[in-house]
């Protein structure tokens, strides 16, 4: 396109606006184009795009409504219901901001690891609270304040890695066939705070959510658990990691390449779950039940209280290494501090402050 | 893969653009430097430096160029004072965001 068309049907397409405006517009260009110099026209006309995107970049700007600049709309409070497919590389999928300001972060309280029982804790020892640094006061989200919202990623955008970094709730996943899409998975948050989950997609099949509590804030006591509800195929993930930070974590029966649980204050139960190449698990305040477990290659439990797992055959037909200040009980059998044996079916290091459990209900009269 | 750019980081970004030339810049070299680092269209530039002229954030002359003559925005004690503004929040902002990526490998 040359300079004078370009012009002229830009000119045109200015018609709606105010002469004053046109005329503004149409120098700023002349003066560019004549600033790139004749050698450079024609690779500048082309920069710009069509007459129509130019023209349409002014418009917009002119029309009240046009600004992308404007803060986010106001949303709607409580209920928030999104599909997304595209390709966007991060999306902040939900800006409710409360009219709260901020202050210094939230920060986890530590367990209360020198009260705990290093034997085996009730279940509500591995709940968790959040609370903040001494000089600031923290704003407290009423119970009522708290929202659900649904998001659903397409499988292929999280069929190589999926992974989910919360610093607040918990997170259970559902493989009921019943309840799944073979086209999404489904992510039903339930009494979380309306701040941004970030989503981030890569074009590779990696998909990362991250919630973060806004700064400052914490969650009346008497809210109702936030829980991050995950319906998925039972075999639509390669890779699953998992860090949450006061949350536990649920896993219905699945097949995976590589899990990674990372769980602050939290614990984790599982059944059926077959894990092919790599499974690590850190549990610093938390304990370890998995109903029935397949590795094939290494798996790596560490748990401050308890480690209760039903393997795939004998243990004594894996490389263990299941080292605890306590006792590792094996069917009936029971070894003081440590256990060891060497197997062809794959590696298993497990770590405990407390009881290490293997395959002792298989073992128990039926 | 990219960020989008909203209206306010590229009204910052066009300041301090602006900004660096005590003596007045032209449209196409601010296009250029934005250009240069952010992949950005070049027709964005526009809506850009007249709202902030609008805004009084930046003001333009004309001076002559090659017997033309060729139109020149600079930056407004206004607008100086907008930019820091910017930069504040902006670090304000990098910072949280970047306490989503703290534990990133």
């Amino acid at each position: 396109m040359t300079r004078t068309a370009f012009l002229a049907a830009l000119e045109q397409l200015l018609a709606p606006l105010p002469e004053s405006e046109r005329k503004d517009a149409l120098s700023y260009y002349e003066d560019y184009l004549d600033a790139a110099g004749p050698e450079n026209e024609a690779r500048a006309i082309a920069e710009l795009g069509s007459p129509e995107e130019v023209a349409r970049k002014i418009l917009d700007e002119q029309s009240p409504q046009g600004a992308s600049a404007a803060p986010a709309s106001p949303a709607p409070r409580s209920r928030w219901r999104m599909v997304l497919g595209g390709g966007l590389a991060v999306l902040v999928l939900a800006c409710f901001f409360f009219q709260h300001s901020k202050a210094t972060p939230v920060q986890p309280v530590e367990p209360a690891s020198s009260a705990a029982d290093s034997s085996s804790v009730p279940e509500e020892a591995s709940s968790s609270y959040l609370a903040v640094l001494a000089d600031t006061v923290p704003l407290t989200i009423p119970a009522d304040d708290l929202g659900e919202s649904t998001l659903q990623i397409p499988l292929e955008k999280l069929d190589q890695e999926l992974k989910l970094s919360l610093n607040y709730g918990s997170v259970t996943f559902v493989t009921d066939p019943s309840l799944t899409s073979d086209k999404y998975a489904t992510f039903q948050f339930d009494n979380f705070p309306h701040s941004p989950v970030l989503r981030t997609t890569g074009g590779d099949g990696r998909t990362t959510l991250t919630f973060e509590m806004p700064e400052n804030w914490q969650v009346a006591e008497d809210a109702p658990e936030a829980m991050l509800t995950v319906t998925i195929p039972a075999d639509a993930l390669t890779r699953l990691l998992i860090s949450l930070e006061t949350g536990d974590v649920r896993l219905a029966p699945m097949q995976l390449k590589t899990l990674t649980v990372a769980l602050t204050n939290g614990s984790l139960r599982a059944e059926n779950l077959t894990v092919t190449r790599d499974l690590l698990i850190e549990l610093p305040a938390g304990k370890c039940m998995i109903d029935h477990l397949s590795i094939a290659e290494y798996a790596s439990i560490a748990a401050t209280y308890c480690i209760r797992l039903h393997l795939d055959g004998d243990p004594a037909d894996y490389t263990t290494d299941a080292r605890t200040d306590d006792v590792v009980r094996i069917g009936n059998k029971e070894y003081d501090k440590r256990y060891t044996s060497s197997g062809s079916n794959g590696t298993l290091n497990l770590y405990a402050k407390g009881l290490i459990y293997l395959n002792v209900d298989e073992q128990r009269p039926a | 893969m990219s960020f989008p750019i909203s209206a306010a980081l590229l009204d910052a970004i066009v300041l301090s653009v602006v900004a660096q030339e005590p003596e007045g810049t032209y449209g196409y070299k601010i296009t250029q430097q934005v250009t240069h680092t952010l992949e950005l269209s070049e027709s964005t530039l526009y809506p850009v430096l007249r709202r902030l002229q609008k805004d009084q954030l930046l003001t333009v002359y004309d001076a002559p160029f090659n017997g033309r003559n060729r139109r020149y925005y600079q930056i407004t004690s206004a607008g100086r004072e907008q930019l820091a503004a910017y930069a504040q929040e902006w670090s304000r902002y990098r910072s949280s965001i970047d306490t989503f990526f703290r534990e990133v490998e």
